[in-house]
């Protein structure tokens, strides 16, 4: 499932929730084509890949908070995880165990656009 | 949605060109209505994204002032926030306006403001209005199929050329919008069934007529909201007739400190490309980056009626006034685009006409240009024209074929002359 996020304590909760998964955040609006256009796919994929965490923002509901993650268009995915950088050491740390302290609220990927390909394999890679 | 009902004449023309398009094909507003309103909502949030990127703070509260250098701002809420500043630009534009003396005026009708917000189609309409925005809604209407009257209390297009003007709302009524000449609604009922009935006086007879209709629109002219201003407090000086703010040639108000740009200011083109253009030079000029002044003459502008009206500089009747009518001439054709061709579409509207001086080498005074794509037209003609093209120059330029713009640089036959301006052949 697909959770709404409203502001930055929501995502902040989110977050720490997560523990050592994924986190995809959709940036989104109302009045997006595309955005309509992919929802069933991010739909599709938070029910397929368990162990990622799915959460969606409206840009208009959630002004400050798109404004934050500087949203400049729509949709926007960005991606969270505990460790800052995808590099060998920390995925033997994610190995072993949940390591790290608090959580990361710095996104380690981003791109826009409506691509559910694009999305899909990037989330494959690292989840 | 101009490009909406453009789009249902294409598709009527289709099977001339061997399309197997099944007629009539039908309209869904709702769908039209939600992307035009999708596509809004996603320039409103374009702007506010740019103004965050250039670190502009933007203040989503009403204004009004409390002095010359202070800014009372209310929100939604109820929370009011002072501010003050150095320099105060108003650009609070204008709103449609309502004919409050007329009964049942403003329960029943919508304006502008409201006809592209509607999730239903607005059916059978009554245009009050002869301005651009009663002319462009009517003909849209029209063109996606709609039963549509325009009201009109005297001439169409008032400050526009008038026998351009003219062949506009003739184009329309050959398209099928119904036209009340001379007439004034007096009031509008609300029936049980839900649709409207309205009475007006018509000038010419004398009698008074009734009709019903799903919507009424009115589209009789624009005032800009400055009462909820406060202008007084500040001391800023307005023409009481039309409310709008009086302004210098540097947008500045009767307070130096304090500028009024856009259709809120006397004496500016109800433009919002001047506009914008005018608040560009006023930062710069208040940057100390440049001392340049905005120049409000040969603005090009474009009707969207159903056929197109482009235009820049004088009006024919503007120029004889100004210059004599022996001292002007006019050079016109009547035209047709290939695209009606095939079609088999009236074109007995498409017309082109330049206004110039007499006097060698001619300078071009003034184009006006009645057809399809009118805008994309005028748009290059408005360079040559605003830096003094004269007529000369015109013919030296070579057409584009086949196009309709070509027709303006071979425009050859004058007014004066009295021969038949009917282009022929290829």
């Amino acid at each position: 499932m697909v959770q709404i996020i409203k502001d930055k304590d929501e995502l902040k909760t989110f977050l720490k929730a997560a523990g050592c998964k994924l986190v995809v955040v959709e940036f989104s609006a109302k009045w997006c084509g595309p955005c309509k256009r992919i929802y069933p796919l991010i739909r599709a994929m938070s029910l397929q890949y368990g162990n990622v965490m799915f959460a969606n923002v409206d840009v208009d509901d959630s002004k400050e908070l798109a404004q934050e993650y500087h949203i400049n268009s729509v949709p926007t995915f960005q991606m969270f995880k505990q460790t800052q950088k995808v590099t060998l050491f920390s995925r033997l740390k994610r190995a072993t165990c949940c390591y790290g302290n608090g959580f990361v609220s710095e996104p380690i990927f981003e791109f826009c656009g409506a691509d559910a390909q694009k999305l899909e394999a990037k989330i494959q890679e690292l989840m | 949605m101009h490009q909406a009902a453009l789009l249902g004449g294409m598709i009527r023309d289709a099977p001339h060109y061997g399309w197997d398009v099944a007629q009539p094909v039908q309209h869904d507003w709702k769908k039209m209505a939600e992307a035009v309103q999708n596509h809004v909502k996603s320039l409103n949030w374009g702007h506010r994204v740019q103004l965050q990127d250039r670190k502009v703070k933007y203040f989503n509260i009403k204004a009004s002032f409390v002095n010359e250098h202070t800014i009372s701002g209310v929100t939604k809420g109820g929370k009011e926030t002072l501010l003050s500043a150095e320099h105060i630009v108003i650009a609070t534009g204008g709103r449609p306006k309502y004919p409050t003396h007329i009964e049942g005026a403003l329960e029943y009708g919508i304006t502008s403001d409201d006809i592209f917000w509607l999730k239903d189609s607005p059916g059978k309409t009554l245009v009050v209005g002869a301005s651009y925005v009663a002319l462009e809604c009517a003909g849209f209407l029209t063109g996606l199929g709609l039963d549509t009257t325009v009201m009109m209390r005297s001439i169409p297009l008032r400050g526009f050329d008038q026998q351009m003007s003219s062949l506009v709302t003739e184009y329309m009524a050959s398209q099928g919008t119904h036209f009340l000449k001379h007439c004034i609604p007096s009031r509008v009922q609300k029936l049980p069934d839900g649709q409207l009935q309205v009475t007006w006086e018509d000038l010419t007879s004398g009698i008074e007529n009734v009709g019903t209709f799903d919507t009424v629109l009115w589209a009789i002219g624009r005032i800009p909201e400055t009462r909820s201003l406060n202008l007084e407090n500040a001391g800023i000086n307005t023409n009481p007739n039309s409310q709008k703010i009086l302004v210098d040639a540097q947008e500045a108000t009767s307070v130096p400190h304090i500028y009024a740009i856009g259709d809120v200011a006397e004496g500016r083109p109800e433009l919002t490309p001047t506009a914008i253009m005018a608040g560009k030079l006023l930062a710069q000029r208040l940057c100390g980056q440049s001392s340049d002044v905005m120049d409000y003459s040969n603005v090009p502008t474009t009707i969207f009626t159903p056929l197109e009206y482009g235009c820049v500089g004088l009006s024919e009747e503007e120029a004889i006034a100004h210059y004599g009518e022996e001292h002007v001439e006019v050079y016109h054709a009547y035209y047709k685009p290939l695209e009606f061709t095939v079609a088999e579409r009236d074109a007995s509207q498409c017309y082109i006409k330049m206004v110039c001086l007499r006097k060698p080498p001619q300078l071009v005074l003034g184009l006006h240009l009645l057809g399809p794509n009118a805008g994309e037209v005028t748009q290059g003609f408005a360079l040559g024209i605003k830096f003094g093209a004269s007529y000369k120059q015109v013919m030296q330029t070579v057409g584009i074929h086949p196009t309709c713009a070509e027709e303006v640089v071979k425009l050859r036959i004058s007014k004066r002359s009295g021969l038949d301006p009917t282009v022929t052949g290829c």
